[in-house]
């Protein structure tokens, strides 16, 4: 079967971009296919200008390491600290043998640490990641991706699993970080009021298609039915 | 091609309408009841199944048996000695197995193998060589190391060993099969590298299993090390062995005794560790 069918979006840097769509609609598999976490059959995914489809090796890394994503189920070591998760979000820059005895310099400490600032837990630095809350944990996520200094941020449907005081908190960071450092961010989600809120452009993704691109004001009814009803 | 599903929690699946009971179950069952004790009877009398043999020779088991109730404790310094000696055997052989199979479990995880014809291969191969190794009776380790090196505790290392490492190898890789992919693909977006991935995102989630794995391969070890003992691989096996070929029922009941607390032992402390790891 066929996740996507003739995409073709382009993103401009800093927009922050919001993908709805039905549960199987193809986003996550579309997002996926940018740090290539899903391979693409055929087609060509352009990064900052540079075709990324078939590059290997350290070529392939130093994408992946400008590229910041975070998940649905957040996707933390849960036995590790907070801070040695965030300090996974260097794993790009330091040396491959230093990493494996979780070797790391005061400048990634430091880093790591400002990241944990910026999402306001730096104060959780040392305890296990799997002692806090969902919320929370998502903004160690955040700071883990940031800790990467990327110049784009994927976020896979990064508040399916909070509760609607928590995903404001959480996709405020979002968009606070998007628009602080210019970040470029494609934002995954199934609730159309969130993107119409947080987003520059939305864009409606339907069976491996896209069936909506344009701005929050532009949602109307009849774009709601094309996206998610039958 | 994957989809996003993975991220959703499937529909609950339509529960499959019950069919009804047929009246041929009312034939069947009490045939195949009748074919299965049918068979029963015949391997009874393939295995020699005796039970005025088995009355007859009580008075003999309970001799033996009885004896437990006045051990020799005469021997006590030489039946310690030997306890120390098979502790020492599983010491060394969960130390060396666990050794041996700590890089050959990842290499046999199905999860971390596959996607590439190469190592989907190798992953082939280690779950090969595991399951061989697994399937080899450890006696018969134990007869092929004594005839190999001779007698006394070593070819018992070499048994236990080779009992250690099937026995940890499957269970670490399960272990590692069972883990959370969800960090695994964080920090592979990370750009971190495959040896950083394993470190980070693969490690931490098995270390507790494979402390409690090795603990388990440890009890289990000291209770295999007595019964290889007896094919002359050292330890208290082999201290057993000797007294009963010399029917000194007393002195094997000090050997059994001895055993027995020694297991017992072994096996409180190290579920104790376990369950707290867990």
């Amino acid at each position: 079967m066929t996740a996507l069918r003739g995409i073709n979006l382009s993103v401009p840097p800093g927009q922050m971009l919001a993908i709805i769509g039905l549960s199987g609609a193809g986003k996550s598999t579309f997002l996926r296919c940018v740090n290539r976490l899903v391979e693409p059959t055929s087609g060509q995914m352009l990064v900052e200008g540079r075709d990324v489809t078939h590059i290997s090796g350290a070529e392939f890394r130093r994408l992946r390491t400008g590229i910041g994503m975070i998940f649905q189920q957040f996707n933390l070591v849960k036995r590790m600290s907070v801070l040695t998760n965030v300090l996974t979000g260097r794993l790009g820059y330091v040396p491959v043998l230093a990493s494996w005895f979780h070797r790391f310099s005061a400048e990634d400490v430091d880093v790591a640490l400002d990241c944990l600032r910026r999402v306001g837990i730096e104060d959780k630095a040392y305890v296990r990641a799997d002692t806090l809350s969902g919320g929370q944990q998502q903004r160690v996520a955040i700071a883990r991706a940031l800790a990467q200094r990327p110049r784009i941020m994927l976020a896979d449907e990064p508040v399916a699993s909070l509760d609607p005081e928590t995903s404001r908190v959480v996709l405020g960071y979002l968009r606070q970080i998007n628009h602080d450092d210019g970040i470029t961010t494609v934002v995954n989600l199934h609730q159309l009021d969130y993107a119409r809120e947080y987003a520059d452009r939305i864009v409606g993704f339907r069976q491996g298609e896209i069936v909506f691109d344009g701005t929050p004001d532009q949602v109307n009814e009849d774009v709601y039915r094309v996206v998610y009803v039958a | 091609m994957s989809t996003e599903s993975s991220t959703w929690p499937e529909p609950a699946a339509a529960k499959p309408a019950t069919t009804p009971r047929r009246p041929l179950g009312a034939v069947l069952l009490p045939a195949g009841l009748l074919a299965a004790a049918g068979l029963l009877v015949l391997v009874a009398r393939n295995t020699e199944f005796n039970v005025p043999a088995l009355v007859a020779g009580m008075p003999r088991f309970w001799a033996i048996f009885s004896s437990l109730g006045q051990p020799d404790v005469g021997i006590m310094p030489e039946v310690l000695t030997r306890a120390g000696e098979t502790l020492q055997i599983s010491l060394l052989s969960v130390a060396i197995g666990a050794t041996l199979a700590f890089p050959i479990s990842f290499l046999a995880a199905r999860n971390l193998m596959e996607g590439n014809p190469i190592t989907t291969g190798l992953y082939y191969v280690c779950r090969t060589v595991i399951n061989l190794v697994r399937s080899i009776p450890d006696l018969f380790w134990a007869l092929v190391f004594v005839a190999s090196v001779g007698l006394g505790p070593f070819p018992g290392v070499l048994a236990l060993t080779m009992f250690a490492v099937g026995m940890l190898g499957k269970l670490y890789s399960e272990a590692i099969e069972g883990i959370d992919p969800g960090p695994i693909e964080a920090i592979t977006a990370t750009g971190a590298s495959r040896s950083q991935v394993i470190v980070f995102g693969v490690v931490p989630q098995i270390l507790p299993y494979f402390v409690a794995h090795t603990l388990y391969a440890w009890e289990i070890n000291v209770r295999v090390a007595t019964v290889v003992g007896m094919v002359g691989a050292g330890g208290l096996g082999f201290l057993l062995r000797t007294y009963m070929s010399y029917f000194q029922y007393r002195a094997a009941a000090t050997v059994i005794l001895v055993t027995m607390l020694m297991v017992m032992a072994i096996d409180f402390g190290s579920a104790r560790i376990r369950e707290r790891i867990i």
